[in-house]
């Protein structure tokens, strides 16, 4: 199995997951890997990907495997079949669930103030509870469990590490939760930064699965 | 993450990045945007509008970029924010352009167009844009009859653009770089050098209520693309990263059609039938499936079991896409040319054919050469291969319609179930449907002296085969009158209605092609408001009349379209252009010299 990883930026921030999943496959087949097709009526390459993310949260750290006998390094090939946004950055050779294992995301939060809004918000409190709009519905809840860091970068920017996977926090639900109570206005950007599987950063873990493998 | 996706639902629609993008920073001197006025899902779809994208980039100083139509979340976005409708490809608003072409695919997209101009801030009148705007150019095939919108586009574009969209741009390129050429100046210069063209502003016609009293002093003529194997073919296709309607990759292996089916336009708007070589059709395949990773393919032309080559393409094609997980998808196949060889190695999804109506007798009458012979041998053939769905197109209120012809399509759906017991191989149950659509008597064809049906007939008809239909274990379903009705008086229309398809947007009209967004009520007020006579838009023709149409020349003349018509009414067929050339007037501009139809005769 490869494992990629690739960065989501500019207009492909603005494909859905499951979309998301039907491009790669196509680029797949236009770089040539030479991947391995499921069975049944209507066979199609078998690809992982990392946690989704949600639509317009741009990113430089997403990952995909596929399940192939290539070994050679595919990342020019890749790169010269990719969209707008789509920049392959590495590339592993080893067995790992991405869905299961990458379970923390940090992000960089951007917009006027929102710098200072997470420095004064005691994120790391706990209980710590967000309100978030859920198609249509208002709800509230303790988050407290699911921030594992937040920093202040500048007046306009922070880096925060959440929940991802299964059990997660949505980055765009703790900013405009921020952004509520702040009173901060204006357009904003979400830009994921790093995966990690518990502590770990992605790209340290996948080495190491790989020197294992 | 920005604003724009907590309101906008699938935001790419209108910031594209698709792959295959060309170079859009090149050195520039002729800006084209070309738009389609439907959703980016039905408008990526369209072939004719990828190719003259291709064409139009590949030419040194021009950059082509896209526009479709927005859905009410984008456009609540934009209006919020005292922000233009823009460009895909560079988010340029659309005003500063030098072309926007709109490609009109069905005439139910021409709400859409008002839409769209007002949206980026252009006028929609054509004497209300000056120098400072963009010409805004109509192409495809309601450009047929473009007299429903004539007052709003410059110039429109009849027939197949590849040659001379070269040399209109690179005309236009030369005379503003060289002098800086009025737009006055230019129409003039395209409407005198280019018979393809057609400049309503310098072309006045005179109506009486909807009654032509006089034509545009000028001849429109449909320009046709000759050699298939030579003609600007785009050799990938851009891949969008969202699901569009067609996601596929799209090789076209012929142009034209040779069956003469009455009641079809496209039939005789895109004659005469042209194919490609087979060699030359399985390159451009091989080139699309990998310049764009499809894993689908489809073989496309108004029939595609017609193209004399589809065996030897087959032959070679079936190997390659095994080889590389391609599904091939053969679209259009008639009854009388089907091959079950033809869909071999393939998924057993569904078959659909169009045998249009329930009886030989009216299949005569539309000159729908197929028997019943034709119809159960096909599914014999096809259920033996495995395959357990079918669907069935019919048509409501064809000329001479009786209710026998409606009784006969029910007939036709019982003995198909009768036929799948006795031949099935699957061990999956038929899943059978039948659709019924309301026949639209459009220019271009032998019926288009025919009145539409009545919605009281039609609604009667439809009820009839769903009361029957119930319990059958047959899904039947039928399409909306009032939408035929109103697609049929934009098809037939002519300069009188034109004010009125402005009032019916102004009234709400939009996205009219879309069963869920038509209303026909707002055309309804904006008849009743401009004095438009609809029902004799829609009513039957006397053979001399003058026809808002007839001076645009398609290259079949109008005395072989009345013969058919005569014809027609004595159920009397004309065969296939693959057995005989049947006179229709293309051979006397120079056609058809070495084919009947897609049959070579030297």
């Amino acid at each position: 199995m490869l494992i990629f990883k690739f960065t989501k930026t500019g207009p492909s921030a603005l494909v859905s997951h499951v979309d998301n999943l039907r491009a790669v496959t196509y680029l797949m087949r236009r770089a040539g890997v030479n991947a391995q097709y499921s069975q049944g009526f209507n066979p199609h390459i078998e690809l992982g990907f990392s946690p989704p993310i949600p639509l317009g949260v741009e990113s430089f750290a997403e990952y995909v495997s596929v399940k192939t006998t290539d070994r050679a390094d595919m990342l020019p090939k890749l790169n010269a079949v990719s969209p707008a946004g789509v920049s392959f950055t590495a590339q592993w050779r080893a067995e790992v669930n991405l869905a299961a294992k990458f379970n923390r995301a940090q992000y960089r939060f951007e917009t006027d103030g929102i710098g200072n809004a997470v420095a004064a918000s005691r994120l790391d409190s706990a209980p710590y509870r967000i309100t978030y709009d859920d198609r249509g519905v208002s709800v509230t809840k303790d988050v407290s469990g699911k921030i594992f860091a937040s920093e202040r970068i500048n007046r306009n920017a922070a880096v925060v590490t959440l929940a991802a996977g299964n059990d997660n926090l949505r980055p765009d639900r703790l900013l405009l939760h921020l952004m509520n109570e702040y009173k901060l206005t204006g357009d904003y950007r979400i830009v994921k930064l790093a995966a990690f599987a518990d502590e770990v950063p992605a790209d340290d873990f996948l080495s190491q699965a790989e020197q294992v493998g | 993450m920005t604003k724009l996706t907590e309101t906008v639902l699938k935001p790419y629609r209108y910031f594209g990045g698709e792959y295959n993008v060309p170079d859009m920073n090149k050195q520039c001197d002729v800006r084209f945007c070309m738009c389609v006025a439907d959703s980016y899902e039905v408008g990526m779809s369209n072939l004719g509008v990828r190719i003259l994208y291709y064409l139009f980039n590949s030419l040194e100083g021009v950059v082509c970029e896209r526009c479709y139509a927005p859905f009410e979340d984008y456009e609540q976005y934009l209006r919020s924010r005292n922000m233009p409708l823009c460009s895909l490809e560079t988010q340029r608003p659309l005003k500063d352009f030098d072309f926007v072409g709109f490609s009109m695919q069905y005439e139910m997209c021409y709400s859409n167009v008002f839409y769209m101009l007002e949206l980026a801030g252009i006028p929609v009148l054509s004497e209300q844009r000056g120098e400072d705007m963009p010409f805004i150019v109509g192409g495809g095939p309601c450009t047929v009859n473009p007299e429903p919108m004539y007052k709003y586009f410059d110039f429109f574009f009849i027939g197949e653009g590849e040659t001379p969209w070269k040399n209109i741009i690179e005309d236009y390129k030369k005379q503003k770089t060289q002098y800086g050429v009025k737009k006055s100046e230019f129409l003039r210069y395209v409407d005198e050098n280019y018979e393809c063209i057609y400049v309503p502003s310098l072309h006045p016609a005179l109506y009486e209520k909807e009654q032509v009293k006089s034509l545009p002093d000028r001849r429109a003529w449909r320009n046709v693309e000759e050699d298939m194997n030579a003609v600007f073919t785009p050799q990938t296709q851009l891949v969008p990263s969202m699901e569009i309607v067609h996601d596929r990759a799209v090789a076209e292996l012929f142009r034209g059609c040779a069956n003469g089916c009455r009641f079809c336009q496209a039939g005789f708007i895109y004659r005469p039938v042209r194919e490609r070589t087979p060699d030359n059709a399985f390159e451009l395949c091989k080139a699309l499936l990998e310049s764009t990773g499809y894993d689908e393919l489809s073989l496309n032309s108004l029939s595609t079991s017609d193209y004399s080559g589809l065996t030897e393409l087959l032959t070679r094609l079936y190997p390659y896409a095994e080889a590389h997980h391609v599904q091939l998808n053969l679209p259009s196949m008639r009854l009388d040319s089907f091959k079950g060889q033809f869909a071999r190695g393939n998924r057993k999804s569904s078959l659909t054919f169009a045998p249009e109506a329930g009886t030989q007798r009216l299949r005569d009458v539309i000159n729908k050469n197929i028997t019943d012979e034709d119809i159960f041998g096909t599914l014999s053939e096809a259920f033996g291969e495995g395959y357990s769905s079918v669907k069935l197109y019919f048509m409501l209120g064809l000329p001479t319609e009786t209710q026998e012809d409606v009784e006969g399509i029910y007939d036709i759906a019982l003995r198909v179930k009768a036929l799948y017991k006795k031949t099935r191989v699957s061990a999956k149950p038929l899943r059978l449907y039948v659709s019924t659509s309301t026949f639209i008597p459009k220019p271009f064809t032998p019926f288009q002296w025919c009145a539409l049906a009545s919605a009281e007939d039609v609604s009667a008809k439809q009820r009839y085969l769903a009361d029957s239909f119930k319990k059958s274990g047959v899904d039947f379903s039928y399409n909306d009158y009032d939408c035929s009705f109103m697609e049929a008086v934009l098809a037939r229309g002519g300069r009188s209605i034109a004010d009125a398809l402005y009032v019916a947007y102004k009234d709400g009209a939009r996205f009219d092609a879309w069963n869920d967004r038509f209303d026909f009520q707002h055309y309804r007020k904006a008849f009743e408001q401009c004095g438009v006579d609809a029902a004799q838009i829609v009513g039957a023709k006397q053979l001399d009349e003058t026809l808002p149409w007839d001076f645009v020349d398609i290259g079949v003349t109008k005395k072989y379209f009345q013969n058919e018509y005569l014809k027609a009414m004595r159920g009397a067929t004309t065969p296939s252009c693959n057995k005989q050339c049947n006179g229709c007037g293309l051979s006397a501009h120079g056609y058809c010299k070495n084919t009947h139809g897609n049959t070579k005769i030297c």
